[in-house]
């Protein structure tokens, strides 16, 4: 059944026999050893796993930041794996967004130039005054990263993510420096995100709390997918427990 | 021990940045050190030399002075020792030779017993014989002279032979110019010989005359208390100069030469060690930002902040020593041939070519102390973080007061990226400064240093095309009828025109403000002497209700155009009102200039003539006839002129190349080092801004639109900064080279050269920090705490 229902949906990226060896000095690192997986249209997707499960690495690879040792990613039919450096920036900078752990604001760019930065790369980008209104940081728009709290920034680099209308959402860890209810309010913007304008959501996390609130979740170890689950009745964001 | 390893091996990683540093120190020590070391050895020199060879405390020149009238200059208060010489200058004929030879003759008193004043270090045998003559060893070496030769010369018209028996230097002739419209040396035309005072008075019918005087004073005497006295008895003699020792010649241009390299010693290293000690301050402080966690591990575990602090300093210490040595090394390896160099224009007898150990240890400790200092304060501020504080991530730089605020058309124009640029400059003020400030002493250096010799070779060509544009001028020694000096002139083989002018010193005083110049008497329809000024504007006919000035010489006295000076002649004590009509401005000349019947109606004289200016299809003929003419004191050929002119040009290039590759050196040691850091600083925001779909070249222009800013900031204070180094080198070659001045005006191709110079270091400065940015794993720096 639940085959059935992801075959009515449009696969965006699709994962093939993926590895990722890392050298480190005289040894080599096997970060992935073969991941398959697919990401579907307008989902929302949770990877979950122990630190060292190769995780982070998948998401940099469908991330366009980092290649992988050998396997396919092909995203909406054109396989990217092989790409040249100036193709994956334009990959990057028209189809992915990022959020990562540590926010990463340019610490002199106010939270709406933040926002701007982004969006003055895309010509199909959302109105920067409206995710600033959805952040709910209309009337701090003009604060630098120093003067807002880990939760505004954490918002203010969700925005920033998403004001370039990208197709994937990537999160790297979104609520990991953040306290319980900052993060609530971080992964409703998340959800917000996902269901207002149809876009992919992918989270990665150690934290299994989130995992609830996820269509499907894929479980990492040791390198490899080691299980896939789906919910059929994925929780609101306020109901997230950990 | 450990802390040591850590240093050594955190060092080690930064190589490069470290080896800039030591670069930079290594540059000021070596200039420390290796002047310092010259203008010491040439100072140390010529005071042990006037000391030993008891050079005068006051020299006066006469026209004849006799015997009898000696005795009552040795009486005067305060005169302790009074030595009277005769000089005349003789024209050595030198077959081959086209150039004018003129070799000084001084009488040597052979029955003096002891060292008189100015005694010349002698070797060879004594001047026992008839005609025996002592010539300085340069003069001697350049025409391939040796004792036991026979020399000819041409005195008075007549030839004499002279035996030469031995070589001898003078201490009043370190620096030996002919007279004071000489620019440097010139070895080759220009000797000095000692001959028996009773063959030279014969030699030129003068007995028990004289015509040069020296005098020591009694210790407690100054020359100002003995002055009026010396000038009372000489004045009926035709006294023509009267000056202390400090204003000799040659003892004037020692001792400029001495106070500018030691100027230059000093202020070049401090330059040097100063930008070497900022940028090891920015360096450090980057460094130890980075090594924030390791500095509150090291604190959990019990380390002092002092013996933290001094972990640090160590690697200034290291830097600034390391700098140091290799300054104090390169010094030694080319005092050498610095001292090489001033021996060809100043000669001195046991000058010193080695760096004292004194002044290696003062490099070393100046260097060692820049690197402390740098090291100190960019240490400091990481070091005073508790442990736990240090443990954890800094907090996002902050923003005080947003530039853009006060700015709202910039933030109009610009994008988030441009907003990035102006606040990154916000954001590192100090650095953005120093980064400005050493694009402006780059630009000032490339500014000023690049068109020099273009605008040296400019003045002589202006001088000798449109100033003198005569083949010789024949000064003569006493003044004669001006009609019977150009008609004697034209008869002379070769001679196509001829014209005189009047020649005569003058003090000119405004208010209590006084200074002596040339005052030039030109006939109206005057063609081969033109007043022109540096913008090639002519003055002729000078006004014939007043004189024109120089500008040097108008600055002297305050002066404007329609000020009354007053004037005195050497014919009358009475000052005589005249108005300046103009002031001029030239680089090569320092004359006042007069309507020639004007110059005669207010000095209430016959209409004389002091020099012969004459154009020439045959030079050598014209030499030749001259060897034979009584009253011709000087023959100045112009082209020979020009040429020993841009021989010197040439050999003072070398330096000015070293000038050009330091000034880019600078520029680009400070923008290469301040972007590495700014690029380490930022390589977290970069790589952000990699991942967000920015190109490796669009990431860059934020970068580069920060440097570019600055760069034109400093390029902007660079203009003024060059107007005041321009300013600054005249006064020094107006002390050094007797009056010499270049434009005032730098060429605007010159700035321009000077903006390329240092785009030139900026863009191979972005070029690196492109690659760095190409080269960022974004992987790796996002992971990375910062």
């Amino acid at each position: 059944m639940k085959d059935a229902l992801n075959s009515q949906r449009e696969v965006i990226l699709s994962i093939e026999d993926i590895t990722k060896e890392y050298h480190m000095g005289e040894i080599i690192v096997q970060a992935l050893r073969g991941v398959n997986f697919k990401i579907y249209q307008g989902e929302f997707l949770v990877i979950l796993g122990p630190s060292g499960s190769g995780k982070s690495t998948v998401l940099n690879i469908i991330g366009g930041i980092d290649q992988p040792t050998a396997g396919k990613i092909i995203y909406k039919g054109k396989d990217i794996s092989g790409l040249k450096e100036k193709d994956l920036t334009k990959y990057r900078r028209s189809s992915v967004g990022f959020v990562f752990q540590f926010y990463n604001l340019i610490p002199n760019l106010t939270a709406k130039e933040n926002i701007q930065l982004a969006s003055e790369l895309s010509s199909n980008a959302l109105s920067v005054s409206d995710l600033l209104e959805t952040i709910g940081l209309a009337d701090r728009g003009g604060h630098f990263p120093s003067q807002m709290s880990g939760g505004q920034q954490q918002r203010v680099a969700i925005a920033r993510a998403v004001a370039k209308n990208p197709e994937i959402l990537l999160c790297d860890e979104p609520t990991g420096a953040l306290d319980f209810s900052t993060g609530i309010q971080v992964l409703k913007l998340l959800k917000e995100f996902n269901k207002k304008y149809k876009r992919t959501v992918a989270i990665i996390t150690h934290n299994a709390g989130i995992s609830e609130m996820a269509d499907r979740v894929l479980y990492f170890k040791d390198g490899l997918v080691d299980l896939v689950t789906v919910n059929d009745n994925p929780v609101d964001p306020e109901e997230v427990r950990w | 021990m450990i802390l040591f390893l850590k240093a050594i091996r955190s060092i080690w990683r930064h190589k490069w940045a470290y080896v800039s540093c030591i670069m930079l120190i290594a540059a000021g020590i070596f200039m420390y050190t290796a002047m310092g070391a010259a203008a010491g050895a040439l100072d140390a020199a010529a005071q042990k030399y006037y000391k030993n060879n008891r050079l005068a405390d006051v020299f006066a020149t006469a026209v004849n002075v006799p015997g009898s009238e000696l005795s009552a200059l040795e009486r005067i208060d305060g005169i302790n020792e009074l030595q009277a010489r005769l000089t005349c200058e003789a024209r050595v004929p030198v077959s081959g030779n086209s150039k004018i030879i003129w070799l000084r003759l001084i009488s040597f008193d052979t029955d003096y017993e002891g060292v008189s004043l100015n005694y010349p270090d002698i070797n060879g045998l004594p001047l026992e014989k008839q005609n025996d003559i002592w010539l300085n060893h340069q003069f001697a070496e350049i025409h391939n002279l040796q004792i036991g030769d026979k020399l000819s010369v041409i005195i008075d018209g007549r030839f004499v032979e002279l035996n030469i028996v031995g070589l001898a230097n003078s201490p009043e002739y370190v620096y030996a110019l002919r007279d004071a419209t000489e620019i440097y040396p010139d070895r080759e035309t220009f000797g000095i010989g000692y001959i028996n005072i009773r063959d030279l008075a014969q030699l030129l019918n003068s007995p028990n005359m004289y015509n040069d005087l020296s005098f020591s004073l009694e210790n407690g005497f100054t020359f100002d208390e003995v002055k009026q006295q010396i000038e009372t008895v000489l004045e009926p003699f035709g006294m023509t100069g009267l000056y202390e020792a400090a204003d000799q010649m040659s003892y004037t241009m020692v001792d400029a030469e001495v106070t500018n390299v030691k100027a230059m010693s000093g202020t070049m290293p401090l330059l040097f060690s100063g930008i070497a000690a900022i940028v090891l301050f920015m360096m450090l402080k980057r460094i130890i930002e980075q090594e924030r966690t390791q500095i509150g591990t090291l604190k959990t575990f019990g380390y002092t902040n002092r013996e933290i602090l001094l972990h640090y300093i160590l690697y200034g210490l290291f830097t600034g020593l390391i700098g140091g040595i290799v300054g104090v090394g390169l010094g030694n390896l080319s005092v050498e041939y610095i001292i090489r160099l001033y021996t060809e224009f100043f000669t001195l007898p046991d000058i010193s070519n080695t760096i004292p150990p004194q002044l290696a240890l003062q490099g070393i400790a100046i260097a060692t102390i820049s690197g402390i200092i740098g090291a100190y304060f960019g240490a400091r501020p990481a070091v005073k973080l508790n442990p736990a504080e240090a443990m954890r991530p800094p907090s996002p730089p902050e923003i005080k007061g947003d530039i853009l605020k006060y700015l709202p058309f910039v933030r109009v124009l610009l994008t988030s990226r441009g907003s990035m640029s102006i606040r990154n400059i916000q954001r590192t003020k100090a650095r953005s400064l120093f980064i400005a400030v050493g694009i402006m002493f780059s630009f000032g250096i490339l500014a000023v240093m690049s068109p020099l010799m273009i605008m040296m070779t400019d003045i002589i060509m202006a001088k000798y095309q449109y100033i003198e544009v005569f083949d010789a001028k024949l000064s003569l020694k006493q003044p004669v009828a001006a009609a019977d000096a150009a008609a004697q002139a034209m008869k002379l083989s070769g001679v196509t025109m001829a014209e005189f002018v009047r020649e005569t010193p003058v003090e000119l005083r405004n208010g209590n403000l006084k200074t002596g110049t040339v005052l030039m008497g030109i006939k109206p329809g005057s063609y081969l002497y033109n007043i022109y000024d540096d913008d090639k504007k002519i003055y002729l006919p000078v006004p014939d209700k007043g004189i024109i000035l120089n500008s040097f010489t108008a600055d002297d006295l305050n002066a404007r155009p329609g000020s009354k000076v007053m004037l005195t002649s050497p014919f009358d004590d009475e000052e005589i009102p005249i108005y300046v009509q103009d002031i001029i401005h030239q680089n090569m000349t320092s004359y006042a200039y007069i309507d020639y019947d004007l110059l005669h109606e207010i000095f209430n004289q016959p209409k004389l003539a002091t020099a012969v200016m004459v154009m020439t299809n045959d030079m050598e003929s014209l030499k030749s006839k001259l060897d034979e003419t009584k009253n011709v004191s000087t023959i100045t050929d112009t082209y020979t002129s020009a040429e020993n002119f841009m021989e010197m040009m040439n050999s003072y290039s070398s330096m000015l190349w070293i000038m050009l590759i330091l000034g880019s050196a600078i520029a680009f040691a400070i923008i290469y080092n301040s972007s590495t850091i700014s690029l380490s600083e930022k390589k977290r925001e970069y790589a952000t801004l990699r991942v967000l779909g920015l190109h490796i070249k669009e990431v860059c222009e934020i970068s580069n639109f920060e440097y570019w800013l600055l760069y034109a900031l400093g390029c902007l204070l660079g203009v003024p900064f060059a107007n005041l180094l321009l300013s600054g080198l005249n006064t020094m070659l107006a002390q050094e080279m007797n009056g010499l001045s270049i434009p005032a005006r730098i060429p605007l191709w010159a700035f321009g050269a000077a903006a390329a110079g240092c785009m030139a270091a900026m863009i191979l400065s972005n070029l690196s920090s492109k690659k760095t940015i190409g080269k960022l794993d974004m992987v790796d720096v996002l992971k990375e705490r910062e």
